[in-house]
């Protein structure tokens, strides 16, 4: 994998280097290829660990696993499509909401007299901060102000270059946090959303409160796995390896910011505030805080409180003195990126019962009606991302995003990331797995079309060239025959993968569930997906398998928490929202909730939810 | 009996124990119910839920079906017939509080005929430690189900070593994260996949 690395091709690497995703496979080729003699023996011999993978996928032979295979000599490797980790292409749109324009940084043109035409005047003895500041201070509603010493020591050239003409930007009222070379009066934010799996920035206009640009990229912590938890053991047990985490997330930072300020024709040192947010694991590995206490219970976080931090402190290569403010944080596993949602969503000024999902390795559950406030997160598994399932891959190019299959014939047809036609059975596409919407699309149109039954078997008595025993005796169905692929094999979905969904949906139902009894109900009254996942779900499809409490009202209300990091960049007050809505949520954590487990295990069957008929209700037991 | 395992199988607890019954009535015997009825019963949910064919929820209700004929057929039997696969003690390690895979275990381990003390979740080493030395187990078994948690199981056998307790009790571990190659390197006696193989397993190391 290293040496993969240094050459520049990324792999995947789904599971953290643990030998059981299989998604670095690589194939070493035997012989002399250019000089080159390569050969199997150059690489390290297997380990238990790898030779337990390889058993359990026969069709692999003449594969390694990159992560575990290490190089002893020359050798010739091929790294097929599937294991390579492409560009992110993921949802980035943004609702557009209605918010007064009250920033925290504004932007104050003056003409600092001593330095002016006239020349040297009566306050000509003054020292160049306070001539300035006294200038400010006289013409706006401004009082002592300060600066840090990055603003002082670019001062003196600045003002003597421009004649003392300059446009300064206070920050809160208070802090001198740039200081531009005349007339300048551009005044950028970017709010950026930090998920475990991609990042999202959205450059604003400060002044009219537009939308410039937005930029997805993958989080490039993913070569370090790919749920918080792998990461966080990274953290912890890799020497420096936190350090590494923060520097490999801040890299990516500073390419995405100046990208989102290149499409806007703006360079990053013009943005002059910064709002972030993501789930509690990836704020504290931006801010370099350890993870430990996130990872074991009771699941303390180091810090919960909103923090203004200099974009400095971070490396984030910005104007040095601006500032960055993290929104705050609920707990453990119910992040800043929650309290953006619930910002966004201003779940506390309706009067319906509202269940905002916000779907990911963790779902984060936010309910409000009945005059409350309520949030959870559910572990429900990396299978939405296309995790822990054989076929399955994140939304990347390749990707099978949606599926039909007519219930008649059991054909399939099925859409590609970035590509709006439907399969015909015969051209070639560039499908190399499924994402979480096509696996959702899958599991429901295979329920409509009989060939699971509502408790996730597989029905026996079907006969279609589709559907396949394998040499264990267990059953896939395929969605893409090879020849419809960029690979050279079949993309299937394996029995196992529909238990995989059936337990990451039966978490999200249950936690839901748990969420709605506590404030005296079954079902709310709308239901609101949130992030880029629950917006390119098929609502027909999640309503199908039973993934939240039936409801007719289904929205899906985009990059919610980016949003919420733009409310914050837009106007201030809801900075002071964010910071007494956390004080106000109540939070509930799920292992401590007696019904969860019955309610988990009644969800895992598919289809809306009917309570088991138990013999004595032994699931109570449980 | 057929109709026994079946209705136990398909999870159909009323009707297992009428079948139950029935067959006592008939003069049948209930060891061989037991051994050759429920057992058999439990043995084929187990191979239908590897093959794919039963999940979690239909395994719970059958482990209750088979539980509760054993419970109908246990009177009849005599005191040292009545079939103890074994002692098992079993809880899920410190730090952890996934409880659903190891209740799954422990009815099973029931259903197989084990004495199962479940010490529920989030134990500590010396907690485990206490009810081996008090149960005096066959088994200890150990759930996982966090990366971050797996370790504490480490710890536990090293407790059990330093209280002598190691040479006489078997330990079995289990639980989503956990791998057999992890379970050698902590040096315990065995791993399990899915509560069935646990079942398996278990057997193996109590006839030795
Ligand atoms: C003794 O010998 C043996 C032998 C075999 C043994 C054995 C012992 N024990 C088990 N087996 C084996 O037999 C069983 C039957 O075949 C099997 O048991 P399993 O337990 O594997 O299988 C069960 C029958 C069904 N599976 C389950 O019950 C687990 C399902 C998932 C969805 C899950 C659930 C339900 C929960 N969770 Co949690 N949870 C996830 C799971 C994700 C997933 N899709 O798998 C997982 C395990 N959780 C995870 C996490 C992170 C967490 N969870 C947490 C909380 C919870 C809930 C409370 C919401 C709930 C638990 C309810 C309960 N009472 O158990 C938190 C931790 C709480 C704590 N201190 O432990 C929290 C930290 C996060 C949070 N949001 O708060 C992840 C672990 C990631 C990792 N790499 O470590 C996770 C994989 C989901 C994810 N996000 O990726 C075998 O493993």
């Amino acid at each position: 994998m290293k040496a993969c690395e240094t050459l520049g091709i990324q792999l995947e690497r789904v599971c953290g280097e643990k030998a059981t995703c299989g998604k670095c496979k690589v194939r070493v080729e035997e012989g002399f290829h250019q000089e080159i003699y390569s050969s199997q023996k150059h690489l390290s011999p297997m380990v238990e660990e790898e030779r337990e993978f390889f058993s359990q996928h026969s069709d692999l032979t003449g594969y390694r696993l990159a992560c575990l295979a290490r190089v002893m000599g020359d050798v010739v490797i091929f790294v097929p499509e599937d294991s390579r980790l492409t560009k992110h292409i993921a949802w980035k749109g943004l609702t557009e909401r209605f918010v007064s324009l009250l920033p925290v940084v504004r932007k104050y043109y003056v003409e600092v007299p001593p330095f002016g035409r006239e020349g040297v005047g009566r306050e000509g003895a003054r020292a160049d901060f306070e001539s300035l500041v006294s200038e400010i201070t006289t013409r706006f509603a401004l009082s002592d102000l300060r600066a840090d010493h990055y603003v002082l020591r670019a001062l003196p050239s600045l003002l003597r270059e421009t004649e003392g003409k300059v446009t300064v930007t206070v920050w809160m009222n208070k802090e001198i946090v740039k200081i531009e070379p005349g007339y300048w009066d551009v005044n950028l934010g970017v709010a950026i959303d930090v998920g475990t799996t991609s990042i999202a920035a959205y450059l604003c206009d400060l002044v009219n409160g537009q939308t410039l640009a937005a930029e997805v990229m993958s989080n490039p912590q993913i070569r370090f796995g790919e749920d918080v938890i792998s990461r966080i053991s990274y953290a912890i047990l890799a020497p420096n390896g936190l350090e590494e985490l923060q520097i490999i997330v801040i890299d990516g930072l500073n390419t995405l910011l100046s990208q989102v300020t290149k499409q806007a024709g703006f360079q990053p040192k013009d943005i002059s505030d910064v709002c972030i947010v993501g789930n509690t694991c990836m704020h504290h590995f931006l801010l370099g805080l350890t993870p430990y206490g996130l990872s074991r219970a009771p699941y303390r976080a180091v810090v919960q409180r909103a923090l203004d931090i200099k974009a400095r402190e971070l490396g984030l290569d910005l104007s040095p003195s601006v500032y960055a403010y993290f929104l705050p944080t609920v707990a453990s596993f119910v992040g800043a990126d929650a309290v953006g949602v619930m910002l966004a969503m201003e779940p506390n000024l309706e009067a319906e019962t509202v269940l905002t999902i916000d779907l990911g390795t963790n779902g984060e559950l936010i309910l409000s009606g009945e005059g409350r406030l309520l949030c959870t997160s559910c572990a429900c598994g990396p299978a939405f991302e296309g995790g822990q399932v054989s076929s399955g891959m994140r939304a990347t190019a390749g990707a099978i995003e949606k599926v039909r299959i007519d219930p008649d014939t059991l054909e399939v047809k099925f859409q590609v990331v970035g590509s709006p036609s439907w399969s015909d059975g015969q051209r070639k596409t560039n499908a190399k797995g499924i994402c979480g919407s096509g696996i959702i699309d899958v599991v429901a149109e295979m329920l409509r079309a009989g060939i699971i039954h509502a408790d996730g078997r597989f029905d026996s008595s079907i006969s279609s060239p589709r559907l396949r025993q394998t040499a264990q005796g267990t059953s896939v169905f395929v969605i893409a025959w090879a020849h419809e692929t960029a690979l050279d094999r079949d993309i299937t979905i394996s029995n196992s993968d529909v238990r995989a969904i059936q337990l990451a949906k039966a978490a999200v139902y249950a936690g839901a569930s748990v969420l709605l009894r506590k404030v005296g109900k079954t079902l709310p009254d709308k239901v609101l997906l949130a992030g880029s996942f629950g917006t390119s779900l098929d609502v027909d499809s999640c309503r199908t398998i039973g993934l939240f409490p039936g409801c007719d009202e289904v929205y899906a209300v985009g990059n919610a928490a980016g949003n919420g990091a733009r409310l914050c960049l837009l106007n201030r007050e809801k900075r002071l929202e964010a910071e007494s809505m956390v004080q106000k949520v109540e939070h509930l954590e799920l292992a401590k909730e007696k019904e969860f487990s019955r309610i988990f295990l009644e969800a895992l069957s598919l289809g809306q939810y009917k309570p088991l008929a138990s013999t004595k209700g032994s699931m109570k037991d449980l | 009996m057929r109709e026994m395992i079946q209705a136990i199988v398909e999870g159909d607890g009323d009707k297992a124990l009428q079948e139950t019954e029935r067959a006592l009535a008939q003069g049948a015997n209930p060891l061989d119910l037991v051994s050759n009825g429920v057992l058999a019963a439990m043995d084929e949910v187990g191979a239908r839920w590897r093959q794919g064919d039963l999940f979690i929820p239909e395994v719970i209700i059958a482990a209750e079906a088979a539980k509760e004929v054993m419970a109908v057929v246990k009177p009849h039997l005599s005191e040292d017939e009545v079939p103890t696969a074994g002692k098992v003690v079993i809880g899920t390690v410190k730090g952890d509080i996934h409880d659903i895979g190891k209740n799954i275990v422990k009815m099973m381990l029931e259903a197989g005929g084990f004495q199962v003390f479940d010490l529920g979740v989030d134990i500590p080493p010396e907690d485990f430690v206490e009810a081996v030395t008090r149960w005096k187990p066959d088994v200890l078994g150990m759930s996982a189900l966090l990366t971050v948690t797996m370790l504490a199981m480490r710890d536990t056998i090293d407790a059990l070593e330093k209280a002598e307790l190691r040479d006489s009790t078997k330990v079995v571990v289990g639980g989503a994260c956990v791998t057999s190659a992890f379970a050698g390197t902590i040096g315990a006696d065995g791993y399990a996949a899915d509560a069935a193989s646990a079942v398996d397993l278990c057997r193996q190391l109590c006839s030795r």
